[in-house]
């Protein structure tokens, strides 16, 4: 091992020189910062919406068993958001369906690129809110009897993929300059809908086959049970809102994010919204016909719009809070099939959930709305990626198969009713094919499953200002949520399932516990993924988030310049420049605290001069207290640059504070030892609205092998931001949110001879 | 319908003066002073023939002895007083006077003794109980639930085991899959435990003439935000009283009560930064009041206030205040429907049992490990540290992990004579909702468990209700005894999971006796 080895004789002389030959901190600036305002960077915004409550016998999906469409209940829309800049553009779409098949995309991409070639087609998020009693795309099989006429689906996907284009292309032409602002609040929409026992239900009720293997777990299993344990993975009751503003400042619309599908009255016979019915209309009611609501449902796929406890007490809150809501609901009740109506207790208490969860929606709109509009950007960054992964599939293991294999056996030996009332007759025979279906797709996949392990799919991820969209085509699980914004480098991550790509759409991604549980949801007919593909999902999710976040990677090799002793003010000319910090932590708009690290290195020493600004040193916290010692103080707790130096054996730190403060650090094992580096000389000095620095180490002090040198520079700003205080920490080389000394992002440090 | 009932509201402060220890930590702290009342109060409910005695303390937790003091003096003073109904819950605010006997290890720092504190308090809480009980009046009762996010889960789980890859605390906590407070920006993060739980039980109080007098309000979160503090205060629940005073006026009644939430506190663990916008943007003009007034601490050591240390208690206190908001919205928002249906006269029934739960049992290979442990901490030296302070921060630290390792071994030796521990469980009805209680800190899934099997259309679950027999211990569930992590380590359970159920059945077959009459 080669070591590094010098000595220190001429710093003192060779800083006086420096400070002497030139102040650091000329003009009083250290760094100037570019200006926030970049017209490239100025957001154009435009909202459209179409209807998609078409007439006739329009195919309503979400059931084992058909549904054919009695009439529109509730609009059904199809919503439109163009945000762009002169860099980069987001086309969000949602739709009142319960799933927008890769079919129709295609054909709206189609249709966008011959009508309309200008807009990034390539750039629709487009995601179904997932009411169970929208329009559907999805082919009906015609390999079994029926009497009832459904729309075919070809008619189905021209009319949808249509409704899209031209909702995308008016948003794209109404694009005009306005702002955006965002936050999040907290509003009960989703509950677990996974319920977990002591036993094994499976043994003990039983299955369903074709439907559901049942383990520790079923989906809306009963909760009064002896043996209910618990809700899975509970509820989140986090809400994210973008909102959009025009040049006057009024709201023109929102994003609203919750994990909740809107699928309550999921069985009618009658095309409605679900619950987003009821929050667009409030808010239509307050900002008028036009405003935007982008709809979308974040990780839901263990959790529904009801409640699995508590049902009595729920009837009785919504019969004393909504009294004339139920007798209006009874006089337009729900229509079906044959010329009847419904309106039982099931219906009122799902109706009256879709009305208190609207109401509780639109309370964290507005509160949230209160604080958050204080901070408007009209010049956020912009970036939008698309990336195709492949996620290892869930494998179905021999023996499960073989069962399939009768059971498929067993489905095909019944019979489809042949007459009879058209209606049962529908209801009977959709789901014995559904039932057909989900077993043969299982076998299918079985059989595929060892050639193509991986499925592929697409990703978006969306950077707008502060916030993230990231993407997903699944009935995610919550738990991946949760992983991907605990890691994700912004400050709020906006997850959105159901997002359709060019491959496909839906299937529910159960985690480890949902798998090992069993229930719907998680038994082999429902996944396509497994958890560790899963897991895959949320580290490329991650990612991606950290390379829109991160504007340019600073290189990860550094070659330090050779100079001869101490260096002069005009030496520092030749040293290796290292700026343009990256975010330490989560994503700030824009680092305010910008810092400039330069390097030079002679046989023995490594000469490090820092100048580190803030947008106001009135506040800032340069220096310790006063009486806190000029060395092993608590640097790192005001403003201070942090040097690290490793070999993959042992790690040194040190860290320089304003007002000559020092700590000097050695790590071995995990463990700090109380060091202190012998020789080494250090200073600073003030400016306006920065400080500067000056370190030199003493090679021979480091036992650091010199071919395997790996380091980092952090930054810890502390100051004052309209008023408030500021901790802003940035690092040379990106670390991802980890900790400073996470060896892992470190880069290469070498020297010139 | 029962008889007509009459309902009396009593409190008193227990913001007592001087050097009074504060528990909580595993450091022991003792106060600088008052920054919010922390109070005791009541609320009598009866009707002739049965009564409930409601009694929230802003306290981390009530010992026996104080509420068998507050009972002897209550005998003595209204002997019609049914003492054996009270329900005295803590609120599991970390800033309280303690009721907590405090070992003897060396230190200069001096605060009011255990007897002093134990005659104070139960004098408190028995004239917070006489008042009410003096004061009951003809009125009637309302009730309802509603959503307001309060706890958030705090056991993260990892894909792996964490108790591997990053060690344990001896002493303290033995971490496996699970861990309480994980980082949750870690690669391996899977998941939160339990999640959490967005509902709020309310019952509300009205006089004669309709007016609202006050509320029980019941919320699966302890009031432990700036749990470190050295001054007393009662978190979020001095924020709900605030404003729920200014709306009714200054005698309006407020049981607070945290609902199952031994897995859960006031803090997100994840969403940091945005959490802390939230705040800036929100509530600008209150952290500059904090500044400018912040809480004590030992020597007059005043932190910058632009430091990380100082922005944690803003943080929690904002916290504080934005839990309160959510809480009086939605206390709102249920008051405007459940006041359509008021009962003067509704069945009231009141439960008492002694149950016997099965222990938390250790495997031999633990104990010899904690033997090895308290060994090692016995050989420890307590500190002479130059600063009083300091000195007793070090020296209560090791007090506690002497105390816990000891404790382990103490269990373990009687556990086969004595599988079962004592407690008492109150099960009460009022018309046609109940509450039940437990002096435990109790995993959120037994609570879960107990709501969904309730015959009543809302159960009121009341956590950490002191009895005769001890308090406080996590409860945890099979799930986090298999996670493992601080609050289902063998240092923090008394009860199995086994137990947990039992206390399950127990208050379920009570529940159902009531209802069936």
């Amino acid at each position: 091992m080669k070591k590094l080895k010098s000595t220190v004789s001429t710093w003192a002389v060779a800083v006086s020189v420096l400070l002497l030959a030139g102040c650091v901190c000329s003009n009083n600036r250290c760094i100037d910062s570019t200006p926030d305002a970049d017209p490239a960077r100025r957001v154009l915004i435009g909202w459209a919406k179409r209807s998609i409550g078409k007439e006739g016998p329009v195919p309503i999906h979400g059931q084992f068993y058909l549904r054919v469409s009695q009439g529109v209940y509730a609009p059904v829309i199809v919503q439109a958001l163009a945000v762009s800049n002169r860099e980069d553009a987001v086309i969000f779409v949602s739709a009142d369906m319960v799933s927008v098949t890769n079919i129709v995309l295609q054909k709206t991409i189609a249709n966008l690129k011959k009508e309309a070639p200008e807009i990034p087609a390539e750039k629709i998020i487009l995601n179904s809110t997932h009411t169970h009693a929208g329009p559907s795309v999805r082919v009906v099989p015609d390999d079994y009897p029926r009497q009832i006429k459904v729309t075919p689906a070809a008619e189905m996907q021209d009319f949808i993929a249509r409704q899209i284009t031209d909702a995308v292309k008016e948003a794209w032409e109404k694009r005009a300059p306005g702002s955006i602002a965002y936050g999040y609040g907290f509003a009960t929409t989703g509950h677990s809908r996974r319920t977990v026992y002591l036993d094994d239900t499976g043994k003990r009720l039983g299955n369903s086959p074709g439907q559901a293997v049942n383990g520790r777990a079923r989906m809306y299993g009963n909760t009064n049970d002896d043996m209910f344990e618990g809700y899975e993975a509970g509820t989140d009751a986090f809400i994210n809102l973008l909102y959009t503003f025009d040049m006057r400042g009024k709201v023109t619309g929102a994003i609203i994010n919750v994990p909740c599908p809107a699928q309550n009255n999921e069985h009618t016979w009658v095309m409605h919204g679900g619950f987003w019915n009821n929050v667009r209309e409030k808010l239509y009611a307050k900002y008028g016909k036009n405003f935007g609501v982008i709809a979308q449902s974040a990780a839901a796929g263990d959790l529904a719009p009801r409640q699995m406890h508590y049902k009595q007490a729920e009837m009785r809150r919504y019969m004393l809070k909504y009294p004339e809501l139920i007798r209006k609901f009874k006089e337009n009740p729900f229509l079906e099939p044959g010329g009847k109506t419904s309106s039982n207790e099931a219906e009122i208490s799902e109706t009256m959930f879709g009305e208190d969860t609207a109401n509780r929606i639109v309370a964290a709109f507005d509160e949230v709305l209160s604080w958050s509009k204080k901070d408007r950007m009209a010049y956020p960054v912009i970036k939008h990626e698309v990336r195709t992964v492949q996620l290892s599939r869930r494998f179905l293991p021999e023996e499960l198969v073989a069962q399939e294999k009768k059971l498929h056996k067993t489905f095909m030996n019944q019979k489809y009713v042949e007459n009879g009332d058209p209606w049962e007759q529908l209801r009977h025979n959709s789901v014995l094919r559904s039932r057909r279906s989900r077993v043969s797709g299982a076998i299918s996949r079985f059989e595929n499953q060892q050639k193509t392990p991986k499925l592929t799919t697409d990703i978006h991820v969306a950077r707008i200002g502060g916030v993230a969209f990231a993407s997903n085509r699944f009935e995610l699980f919550l738990d991946y949520m949760h992983r991907i914004q605990a890691r994700s480098p912004f400050i709020q991550t906006f997850i959105v399932q159901l997002v359709t790509d060019v491959y496909g759409v839906g299937s529910y991604l159960a985690t480890e516990r949902g798998v090992a549980n069993k229930g719907y949801s998680a038994t082999p007919y429902c996944n396509l993924v497994s958890p560790a593909g899963g897991q895959e999902l949320v580290n490329e999710t991650v990612r991606t988030l950290y390379s829109i976040a991160i504007d340019k990677a600073n290189p990860a090799e550094v070659t330090v310049p050779a100079t001869k002793g101490v260096p002069a003010e005009k030496e520092w000319e030749k040293a290796v420049v290292l700026e343009n910090f990256s975010p330490a932590t989560a994503m700030a708009e824009k680092l305010k605290s910008p810092t400039r690290v330069r390097l030079l290195q002679d046989k023995r020493n490594l000469y490090f001069r820092v100048d580190c600004s803030v947008p106001d040193a009135q506040k800032a916290v340069f220096g310790m207290d006063a009486n806190a010692p000029k060395r092993d103080g608590r640097c790192w707790e005001v403003d201070s640059v942090e040097f690290f130096f490793a070999d993959g054996t042992n790690m040194y730190q040190f860290i320089l504070a304003a007002d000559d403060c020092l700590m000097d650090i050695k790590h071995k094992s995990k463990e700090f030892i109380n060091w202190n580096c012998k020789d080494i000389k250090w200073s600073t000095v003030r400016g306006k609205d920065c400080w500067s620095g000056y370190i030199c180490i003493p090679m021979s002090e480091l036992d650091l092998d010199v071919n395997k040198l790996r380091f980092n520079i952090y930054r810890t700003a502390n100051f004052s931001s309209g008023g408030q205080t500021v901790v802003e920490r940035s690092c040379y080389l990106p670390v991802y949110g980890k900790p400073f000394a996470s060896i892992g992002y470190f880069g290469s440090m070498k020297f010139a001879r | 319908m029962g008889k007509k009932i009459k309902i009396g509201w009593g409190r008193r402060s227990i913001a007592m003066a001087g050097s009074v220890p504060i528990t909580g930590q595993f450091y022991l702290r003792i106060s600088q002073g008052i920054y919010t009342d922390v109070l005791i109060s009541a609320l009598v409910i009866e009707n002739g023939d049965d009564a409930v005695i409601f009694a929230s303390a802003d306290m981390v937790s009530v010992q026996p002895e104080m509420l068998l003091a507050a009972q002897e003096i209550l005998k003595n003073e209204v002997p019609d007083l049914p003492v054996d109904k009270i329900i005295v819950n803590a609120t599991h605010t970390h800033a309280g006077p303690s009721s907590n006997k405090i070992s003897d290890y060396p230190r200069r720092v001096e605060f009011t003794g255990n007897d002093e504190m134990i005659a104070y308090l139960s004098r408190q809480l028995a004239d917070a109980v006489k008042t009410a009980w003096l004061n009951r009046a003809a009125g009637s009762v309302a009730y309802g639930y509603g959503f307001a996010t309060t706890g958030h889960s705090r056991r993260t789980i990892y894909l792996d085991d964490i108790g591997v890859r990053l060690g344990g605390s001896p002493g303290l906590a033995i971490n496996g899959h699970g861990k309480m407070y994980g980082n949750t920006n870690d690669d391996m993060f899977d998941c939160y435990e339990a999640g959490t739980d967005p509902f709020i039980n309310l019952l509300y109080t009205f006089d004669e003439k309709d007016n609202i007098t006050g509320a029980v309000i019941n919320v699966p979160c302890p009031s432990q935000t700036n749990e470190n503090a050295w001054v007393l205060h009662a978190s979020f629940w001095h924020n709900v009283r605030e404003k729920l005073a200014a709306k009714y006026g200054e005698n309006f009644g407020v049981i607070a009560q945290a609902a199952a939430a031994g897995d859960l506190s006031p803090r997100q663990l994840h969403y940091r930064q945005a959490e802390k916008r939230r705040y800036m943007l929100k509530y600008p003009e209150l952290i500059e009041k904090y500044k400018a007034s912040p809480m004590a601490r030992p020597n007059g050591v005043k932190i910058p206030p632009d430091s990380p240390a100082f922005e944690y208690e803003w943080m929690e206190l904002m916290r504080a205040e934005d839990i309160a908001n959510r809480i009086v919205t939605a206390f709102d928002e249920v008051l405007a429907y459940a006041s359509k249906e008021k009962m003067s006269a509704p069945e009231l029934k009141h439960e008492v049992r002694t149950v016997k739960l099965a222990r938390r049992m250790f495997p031999e290979v633990m104990v010899e490990e904690e033997r090895r442990n308290l060994e090692a901490f016995m050989k420890e030296n307590f500190s002479d540290a130059s600063d009083p302070y300091e000195e007793l921060h070090a020296n209560s630290v090791l007090n506690s992990r002497r105390t816990r390792s000891a404790g382990v071994i103490k269990r373990a030796a009687i556990q086969e004579q004595e599988p079962a521990i004592t407690t008492v469980i109150h099960a009460v009805q009022i018309g046609n909702i109940a509450f039940a209680s437990n002096r435990f800190e109790l995993y959120m899934d037994f609570m879960h468990r107990i709501q969904a099997r309730s015959p009543f259309e809302q159960t009121f679950i009341v956590q950490l209700v002191s009895d005769a027999y001890g308090t406080g211990s996590y409860l945890a569930t099979e799930r986090a005894n298999a996670n493992k992590g601080y609050s289902a380590t063998p240092y923090c359970n008394q009860v199995s999971p086994a137990g947990g159920q039992e206390l399950v059945n127990f208050t379920l077959e009570t529940l159902n006796m009531m209802k069936e009459g």
